[in-house]
């Protein structure tokens, strides 16, 4: 692997029951940059960032951050899940949220100090929240949920920032507002991957791109993957053939591998 | 007492009550079977625990109000206060932000409380007759008259001719409410009448088995019918079947014991149907799954081998011994000894002192897999990016799955190509 | 006094429920809970059966043993067997409640231990076993038992608080940063049962339901701050057991069924305040 690598993939494989979900996907992302990640609908796009994570766990295969095993380095990755995953009627504020970007340094048993206190403010600044943070979160709009959940994974302070969908169902205003962050953060030296599916604006976010269908496509500079032929490949309907192999593995219990 | 005399004496017609009290339980099992199999199909199992617990109001007001034991004032106040509480938790569900399962987990202990109130009150208030209240906590399987089996009957009759004639629009709002909507289905009306069919069933069900054991009637026999067949149709008579099989046998386990009750031992006995089911069922019973598994790895390792001993006899080998697959090929001495016996028996291969010679129909079989190995070597190289030297192991794994239907359509993408990824040739 | 005994032990009830409540409502699991308090009665029977008494010890170990079951049981129908979950909660505690109703007609004629406990407890009955407590104190003996399981949530959800929330509202998230999700499953469900089981003797099966769900339901329609919800959720518990009561002695009924209509009305009224009036105000302001 070469020296700018921050996450590799090797031979991952995530079944859900018998079914894959991402299968035998292989690649190595550049650092200090915005990559994005896209493909159809239930093409394992979340599940990639979550077994990155380790949310999910492989079936077979293993991922790499900073070459090297997530737990050691989990500290130096925030992640932003999909808006839709929670709850958001629950009896929480903006800022009950956001602190919890700080549980994981501090430890879920100590009190949270006045330096993360701060922290906690300068990052709902950064997601132009900071005025939200007493405001319970059941009265945000999407956009300003969008907002509260960047400005955690900006409180955890690290150096790579994996977000599903941020941009699904926000305000232009925000979309805006999110890009220019975007800008921000990678001029500050961050990693950014992002799982998306607007294809009119992957080019002008993505310097990098991962195409995929729960295997992988393509995967390079987005000058090098956004070509006609990766896309057909991808959204095509020439991969129906990998569903109906999915298909078969489930219903018929079969092993993927044998060996 | 053997077991044969109990049962001869069970069965005995002279044996009034216990025929009474069996075929009633037997006949309510089957139409709470038949109305469950709906409750099953919309997920809405605990829905019929709420209506369980919600008829006890309505029959301690009906009693209050009247003053009289009468069956058919106890099954009005069941059957109303049991919709009540469908209603409410519809209502409270669309008009505030709290989950199904807190709704459901409260309107059934608020009901039950209440009728409990109800219902010390009317006994501290020393009324002789309120002796058979009790019944709806815990049912009265055993004492069930003449007059309950004919009610039970009814309600079978009218569930069973009810669901015979709705059959279309029950499935079809079971299955998707909106798609339902579409085809312009009166949904609202549909579920009315369905939810009116269970509380009736339930309100009628809880003398038998009482308020906690109710749910089971309605949901354990549709869990294992599931798992025997995926036809609606079918689903519902052997939920029917399971339902009346249940309450007879129930009535007799607990009449040999003493001072056995009787919902408890149906609701045994149903359960032990339903497990069984859901261990034995064809296709998707938990044993018939293991045995695909097992069967698949059997596939895989007859397909393993014959494609082995073609590639041999491709490279020009004229005779090939086991030996031959074990050292080249790596096959393990005792599991190859097992799949080459096994190949021989279904006249894929001939074993001739040690010689393992391809027949007909084995080179046919062995060319299939080896084709169906290439066409995905060259399906994945060129639609995604994937180093060379993975597509073989991922081909290893697949080409046992490819079905026939999906090498037509691999062959036709592919436009029926000659050779694979690494130049060898495609055999048709 | 009595009066006294009674609202003491059922308001300890109602705290520890509200306090596990609070988290199986935000957490979508109070059905499970439900299912626990009907399927541990064999394990209390069988300890029961076996140790010849009714000391709290063995009970609390059968009755343990009887939920841990259960929710294994309603795991192996939906993971193995892939039973839809609705209706394996279903099948699961009937299943057991049935077992645990036949065992104790078939054994149980001289324990004490009926079906009519078995649903709706006999808190009445707390006082007759009073034991001093530090010397000085008199306490009926289920009170004590409950007292210190109440001490016991207190300190694990204070201590737990920040696992207990993160992973509530955002398993995923929590599982990103490293958080052993599956270690605060299992320490809440353990708080589940213990309540359950504890509470059960006294109240009977359907009051721990009503406890679990309503006083965290109402609770959670008053407030959006979750430390408020556990709090409010404790008060409006304290307040129904003692109303229960005195509507139960003033009525001459039964004391658990009137604490459970009694939180349902407080239910109707909270209901009827903050989502049918409110919204329709929203509505006109728009």
């Amino acid at each position: 692997m070469s020296a700018n690598t921050i996450i590799e993939a090797h031979n991952l494989t995530v079944l859900y029951g018998r079914k894959p979900a991402l299968w035998n996907v292989d690649f190595t992302l550049p650092e200090k940059e915005v990559i994005g990640i896209m493909g159809p609908n239930g093409s394992g796009k979340s599940t990639l960032l979550k077994s990155i994570m380790g949310v999910v766990q492989p079936t077979s295969g293993f991922t790499k951050v900073y070459d090297q095993e997530l737990d050691t380095v989990r500290d130096r990755v925030s992640y932003v899940p999909q808006r839709q995953d929670i709850d958001w009627d629950f009896p929480a504020s903006v800022w009950d949220v956001v602190s919890m970007g700080r549980f994981q340094k501090r430890g879920l048993f100590k009190k949270l100090t006045t330096e993360d206190k701060d922290i906690i403010s300068e990052s709902l600044e950064k997601a132009n929240m900071l005025g939200f943070a007493k405001r319970q979160i059941s009265q945000l709009s999407g956009g300003q949920q969008q907002r509260v959940f960047l400005a955690r994974a900006i409180a955890q302070q690290g150096d790579l920032f994996l977000m599903d969908e941020p941009f699904a169902g926000v305000d232009i205003a925000t979309e805006e507002m999110i890009v220019s962050l975007l800008k921000e953060m990678k001029d500050e030296g961050k990693t950014l991957v992002i799982v998306h599916h607007d294809l009119h604006t992957a080019q002008s976010y993505f310097d990098h791109l991962v195409l995929l269908n729960t295997r992988l496509v393509a995967c390079g500079p987005t000058k090098d993957v956004f070509t006609d032929k990766f896309l057909t490949d991808t959204y095509g309907g020439k991969l129906t053939t990998i569903a109906k192999i999915s298909q078969e593995l489930e219903n018929k219990e079969f092993p993927i591998r044998h060996k | 007492m053997n077991v044969w005399e109990h049962i001869t004496t069970f069965f005995s017609v002279e044996n009034y009550t216990l025929f009474v009290v069996s075929i009633g339980s037997g006949i309510l099992c089957l139409a709470a079977g038949v109305v469950g199999t709906f409750t099953y199909l919309r997920k809405r199992a605990l829905i019929g625990d709420v209506i369980s617990h919600s008829v006890l109001p309505g029959v301690a007001i009906a009693f209050i109000l009247t003053g009289v034991k009468n069956p058919v004032y106890f099954l009005l106040g069941a059957i109303i206060s049991g919709l009540i509480s469908i209603w409410i938790v519809d209502y409270v569900q669309t008009k505030s932000k709290l989950k199904p399962d807190s709704i459901l987990a409260l309107t059934l202990s608020v009901f039950f409380g209440i009728g409990v109130v109800l219902l010390t009150k009317v006994q501290h208030s020393g009324n002789a007759a309120q002796s058979g209240l009790d019944s709806f906590l815990f049912g009265k399987a055993a004492s069930m008259s003449m007059l309950d089996v004919q009610l039970f009957s009814a309600i079978a009759i009218i569930n069973v001719i009810c669901i015979a004639l709705f059959l279309r629009s029950f499935s079809i709002i079971s299955f998707d409410e909106n798609y339902a909507k579409g085809l312009g289905f009166n949904v609202r009306l549909i579920k009315g009448f369905l939810a009116l069919l269970t509380v009736v069933t339930v309100a009628i069900g809880v003398q038998a088995v009482g308020v906690v054991l109710m749910a089971a009637l309605l949901i354990t026999p549709a869990s294992g019918a599931r798992f025997l067949t995926n036809s609606i149709r079918r689903m519902l008579i052997y939920s029917g079947i399971f339902g009346f099989a249940s309450g007879i046998i129930g009535v007799f386990i607990s009449y040999s014991g003493t001072g056995m009750p009787t919902g408890p031992w149906i609701v045994i006995v149903l359960s032990a149907f339903t497990l069984s089911a859901i261990l034995l069922g064809k296709q998707r019973g938990v044993f018939a799954r293991m045995k695909v598994r097992q069967n698949n790895h059997v596939k895989i390792n007859n397909e393993n081998v014959l494609k082995d001993i073609y590639k041999l006899a491709d490279k020009g080998l004229k005779t090939i011994t086991t030996k031959e697959l074990i050292d080249k090929e790596k096959h393990q001495p005792k599991k190859l000894k097992s799949t080459l016996a096994r190949l021989e028996k279904l006249d894929y291969v001939d074993l001739v002192r040690g010689m393992v010679i391809l027949s007909d129909k084995g080179r046919i079989a062995a060319r299939e897999v080896i084709r169906k190995h290439r066409l995905w070597e060259i399906y994945l190289s060129k639609y995604f990016q994937l180093d060379a030297d993975h597509l073989h192991d991922d081909a290893e794994g697949i080409e046992h799955i490819i079905t026939p239907e999906i090498e037509k359509y691999l062959i036709k993408l592919l436009e029926r190509p000659e050779t694979d990824p690494h130049q060898s040739e495609i055999p048709y | 006094m009595n009066d006294f005994y009674i609202i003491l032990t059922a308001s300890l009830v109602a705290i520890n429920c509200a306090l596990m409540g609070s988290f199986l409502v935000m957490r979508k699991m109070v059905m499970i809970g439900d299912a626990i308090s009907h399927a541990v009665l064999p394990g209390i029977f069988i300890a029961y059966y076996i140790s010849g008494s009714t000391a709290s010890l063995p009970i609390l170990i059968g009755a343990a043993f009887s939920g841990i079951l259960a929710t294994l049981l309603i795991e192996w129908f939906t993971k193995k067997a892939r039973l839809q979950s609705d209706a394996a909660i279903g099948v699961s505690y009937t299943l057991l409640f049935a077992i645990g109703i036949v065992l104790i007609s078939k054994f149980g004629a001289n324990a004490d231990l009926d079906q009519q406990c078995v649903l709706y407890g006999e808190i009445e009955y707390v006082i007759l076993w009073l034991k001093p407590v530090f010397g000085a104190f008199m306490l009926p003996q289920q009170t004590i038992i409950l007292l210190a399981v109440c001490i016991l949530l207190v300190v694990a959800v204070i201590i737990g608080y920040k696992g207990l929330f993160i992973t509530t509202f955002d398993p995923n998230f929590a599982l990103s940063t490293g958080i052993a999700v599956g270690f605060w499953h299992y320490f809440l469900m353990s708080g589940v049962s213990l309540t359950t089981v504890v509470s059960f003797e006294s109240v009977g099966a359907i009051l721990v339901i009503a406890f679990l769900s309503g006083p965290p339901a109402i609770a959670y329609l008053l407030t959006e701050d979750f430390k408020k919800m556990l709090l409010l959720a404790c008060i409006v518990g304290i307040f129904c057991s003692a109303t229960g009561y005195y509507a139960a002695k003033w009525l001459d009924v039964s004391i658990a069924g009137s604490i459970s209509t009694v939180i349902g009305i407080a239910f109707t009224l909270v209901f009827i305040f903050t989502s049918v009036i409110k919204r329709k105000a929203v509505v006109i302001s728009t």
